[in-house]
């Protein structure tokens, strides 16, 4: 039999717009800026936030590169107008050419950059309207390192950043997402004709299997290769998660005194709630 | 003998004690001319994931901020939590009981979580009580949290046979169930106190809080189990609640299937776990 990952839509919405409204209002704020990219996890971050603190209190962001598809833009101004939040158009690519100035190739250089320059804006955008940045990064790029380190995966708080991917397509059908940006091949759009999948070398339903049994369920590989996922998959994501654990870490400091920020003092961030 | 019981299933501000204190006095001043019971959750005057923030609120049982809740025991029994700063300067995550304007009993959570949250062994000593008092209304059974998921725990139980088991906790909401819209987590408590009213034939009072805190979110769901093992009232999940109910002590005694305690039978396990380990 096919094995299913567990997840319950009704559950999850709940728990997540009443985290949003929650991790938002206690600090005497209540909007939230977001940047739409037409995908599946900014629409579906987005719409619930939409949910938690209504329409008006939600800023949405466009940010596209020169190299951005029409496709994608349309796509992030179609979720906006469904949900009816205000967005603003930015493009970014002066941002971005006039840094590198035309010295690089390197696309990954530039799509760490571009991702780095969207960040920026967003946090300038949330300092200007006293507003949090809502997160769109989810479990499985997280756990992979699929993103940029203070790029994409920056945000002050993140309700998709327990949900597999395939966990994230299920809550956005519960949710009202439409079937045109669920079913589209997810990508960072960093570069033209880059996807997800293609740059992984998987599909996200076999890496949220490996990676549900390797998480959640504890299963070591060897037995998941005994139970007939494939060698190459596993060694695959087993390198990710190890090599990527940086992204999931506050910057390591060199311990000197009696008390140090990460280690011996620990305060929770609600602290000052 | 019949008890009127009030479940606080409230909303604790993470490390803010003064804000904590006023919201257990408005309850208990709501509470005090319709419950002879008043029971508030786990660690409710401090909230549940505090860190380094332990020592900073942590009280001595003498705390003169406690002075307002004693003095709404005085017709009115309540049942609190707060980081205890015991002998030697150790903390506890205890529960008071305040009766007649006097701090009655302290019960201190003995099997702590792990270290991610603030019942964590490294901020916490275990407490070693027996979590069984006398009060005037019965006898009352105690359990923080997780202990509840020792047997240990509850050996005590099997021979002092109380007639309630009030269970205090800052159960987290985790998981997916089968029963859409409820955490796993929250099936699995249900489950529990459910079996435990039915093995001691004794009430069950599940008092629990709701809220995030750093992400962890708190399912809420306080209850009330009969000793057959059937809800007989309970809080919503993850919402802020209150509930009153009354207990009849006198309908189960009766009960042909109570538990009969046998006690050269369990000193014959313990000599022959002793012996084992």
């Amino acid at each position: 039999m096919k094995f299913k990952i567990p997840f319950d839509p009704i559950y999850t919405k709940d728990i997540l717009v009443r985290f949003i409204r929650d991790e938002t209002r206690k600090f005497g704020i209540d909007k939230l800026v977001i940047g739409l990219s037409g995908g599946l996890d900014s629409s579906v971050s987005a719409t619930l936030g939409v949910d938690a603190l209504g329409r008006s209190n939600i800023l949405g962001y466009v940010l596209p590169y020169r190299t951005t598809s029409q496709n994608s833009i349309d796509d992030a101004i179609l979720m906006a107008e469904m949900l009816g939040v205000n967005t603003e158009l930015i493009d970014i690519t002066p941002m971005v050419d006039a840094y590198f100035k035309g010295e690089t190739e390197d696309r990954v250089r530039r799509g760490n950059f571009i991702a780095r320059t969207r960040m920026c804006v967003l946090f300038d955008k949330s300092y200007q309207h006293s507003a949090l940045v809502l997160g769109t990064s989810n479990k499985t790029e997280l756990l992979l390192g699929y993103g940029t380190i203070y790029g994409d995966m920056a945000s002050a708080i993140n309700p998709l950043g327990d949900l597999y991917k395939t966990q994230v397509r299920m809550l956005a059908k519960e949710i009202g997402v439409p079937d045109k940006i669920i079913a589209k091949p997810p990508t960072a759009d960093l570069w033209v004709g880059q996807t997800d999948e293609g740059e992984l070398g998987l599909t996200y339903e076999e890496a949220d299997e490996i990676l549900y049994r390797l998480v959640e369920e504890r299963i070591r590989p060897e037995l998941l290769l005994e139970m007939g996922y494939r060698e190459e998959s596993i060694d695959k994501i087993v390198y990710l998660m190890r090599k990527n654990q940086y992204k999931r870490t506050l910057p390591v400091i060199a311990k000197l005194s009696c008390r140090t920020i990460g280690i011996d003092f620990k305060y929770p961030r609600d602290w000052n709630n | 003998m019949k008890l009127r019981v009030h479940l606080a299933q409230f909303y604790p501000k993470l490390g803010n004690i003064e804000y904590n204190m006023e919201k257990h006095i408005e309850i208990s001043g709501r509470a005090k001319d319709k419950a002879d019971l008043l029971i508030f959750p786990e660690l409710s005057l401090t909230g549940s994931n505090l860190m380094d923030l332990v020592s900073e609120v942590a009280l001595e049982k003498n705390s003169k901020i406690l002075n307002p809740l004693l003095e709404f025991s005085s017709n009115l029994d309540i049942i609190f939590g707060l980081v205890e700063l015991g002998e030697n300067n150790l903390f506890y995550d205890s529960a008071f009981y305040c009766s007649k304007s006097s701090l009655k009993y302290v019960h201190r959570k003995s099997f702590l979580s792990s270290p991610r949250r603030s019942g964590g062994k490294d901020y916490f000593s275990s407490g070693n009580n027996t979590g069984v008092l006398n009060a005037d209304w019965g006898k009352l059974g105690f359990i923080i949290s997780d202990d509840a998921l020792n047997p240990v725990s509850v050996l005590p139980f099997i021979q002092k046979n109380p007639d309630i088991i009030i269970i205090i906790d800052n159960g987290l909401s985790f998981g997916f169930s089968s029963d859409t819209g409820i955490p796993k987590s929250a099936l699995m408590w249900k489950n529990l106190i459910s079996l435990y009213a039915q093995i001691f034939c004794s009430y069950v009072i599940y008092v629990n809080r709701v809220g995030f805190e750093d992400g962890l979110n708190f399912f809420g769901g306080s209850s009330v189990i009969d000793p057959y093992g059937e809800t007989i009232i309970s809080c919503p999940y993850f919402e802020e609640s209150s509930l009153d109910v009354e207990l009849d002590l006198q309908t189960f005694k009766s009960r042909p299937f109570n538990l009969s305690f046998n006690r050269e039978r369990l000193e014959s396990i313990l000599r022959n776990l002793k012996d084992e380990i």
